[in-house]
């Protein structure tokens, strides 16, 4: 077996563990009011934590074009509650600004 | 008669489960392909083969572990270090499962280790976002959906890498925050703790990565952790005085 095979294998037993382990022995019944909250808040603090610091370095060594990225993809998704239309038109604004 | 409308009806609900599931994975399904993309470009760029790139997609799937873990390796960093790093960042998927198993019906059993295998940042916002309990069909069809445009489009990317300039891989990289970024605003304009949850996150992330004994490893985690306890605790103060 090939070094990058093992890795691979590896990376992917320590990314399955860690999501399976509280699917098995976490249901919605058993968990109290507060506990609840708190986890409905996690996905907004993952989404928070991964697009900053991240994001601005998203297109290396040019940090003001991912911001301006960044902007205009709150921007246009605020005004057009669309993925695939913001995620088009953010990649086509982040390849102009590089090309220009 | 009575009997079997009974057991048809799951079978005709779980069709249109599925159908749901696709539909609502489709935004994830063109980001992660055009993401994938540029995964599978830097693959090639590593001088890997694109049997590695396609394993790497479709049995680890967790998109920013692959870019750290081929980057680590262009820098020639040891493969301990790359692993202790992809369990450090996906360890936010612990978290994210626990939030998802609160919510997923209570008739799950087989499908708990198909569930848990699909569970990333974008599956796990799309699932949630959703009213009501979760039913087992309808979030193995956003994870098999995703998956499979994952693994599509890393090969697309590595196939077609020789076509792709510079500029356009590095757009399609940045395509992964726009993603996030859409993701996060739709919650934001539900209610005003999203954006502060999600900008004291953000501000912590920012902070913790300087800090010796956090770093950057496990800042994002910390970070998480903090922000949504801030709120979670100022949240029952808040009910306790509009109880009185």
């Amino acid at each position: 077996m090939s070094s990058i095979l093992l890795l691979i294998l590896l990376m992917a037993a320590v990314t399955y563990i860690p999501r399976l382990i509280p699917l098995v022995y976490i249901r919605a019944d058993n968990i109290p009011q507060k506990v609840k909250t708190f986890l409905s808040y996690i996905p907004y603090a993952v989404l928070g934590a991964l697009i900053i610091p991240g994001g601005i370095f998203g297109i290396p060594n040019k940090p003001w074009i991912s911001i301006i990225v960044l902007a205009a993809a709150a921007l246009i998704s605020w005004i057009k509650n669309s993925i695939i239309i913001t995620l088009v038109l953010c990649i086509v604004l982040a390849w102009g600004l590089q090309i220009l | 008669m009575i009997e079997s409308e009974k057991i048809r009806e799951p079978v005709k609900s779980r069709n249109s489960t599925v159908m749901m599931g696709l539909k609502d994975a489709f935004p994830i399904m063109i980001g992660y392909f055009s993401i994938a993309m540029a995964f599978g470009l830097m693959v090639k760029n590593a001088d890997l083969l694109l049997s590695d790139g396609i394993l790497f997609s479709t049995v680890v799937f967790a998109g920013a572990s692959q870019f750290m873990a081929l980057n680590m390796l262009t820098t020639g960093a040891g493969w301990i270090s790359i692993v202790a790093a992809t369990f450090l960042l996906n360890f936010r998927h612990f978290i994210m499962s626990a939030s998802l198993g609160s919510k997923l019906q209570k008739t799950c059993n087989w499908q708990i280790p198909v569930i848990a295998f699909g569970v990333t940042d974008e599956t796990f916002s799309v699932t949630m976002a959703k009213e009501g309990e979760l039913t087992p069909s309808y979030v193995m069809a956003v994870h098999f959906f995703s998956w499979a445009s994952w693994g599509a489009g890393t090969a697309s990317g590595y196939v077609l890498g020789f076509f792709i300039p510079d500029a356009l891989g590095s757009s399609l990289g940045m395509g992964l925050y726009v993603l996030f970024m859409s993701l996060l605003i739709p919650e934001i304009k539900k209610g005003r703790k999203a954006l502060l949850v999600a900008i004291t996150a953000a501000l912590l992330n920012t902070i913790f990565g300087y800090v010796p004994f956090i770093g950057s490893n496990w800042s994002l985690v910390s970070a998480v952790i903090v922000s949504s306890l801030i709120f979670t605790l100022l949240n029952t103060q808040e009910k306790g005085v509009a109880n009185e």
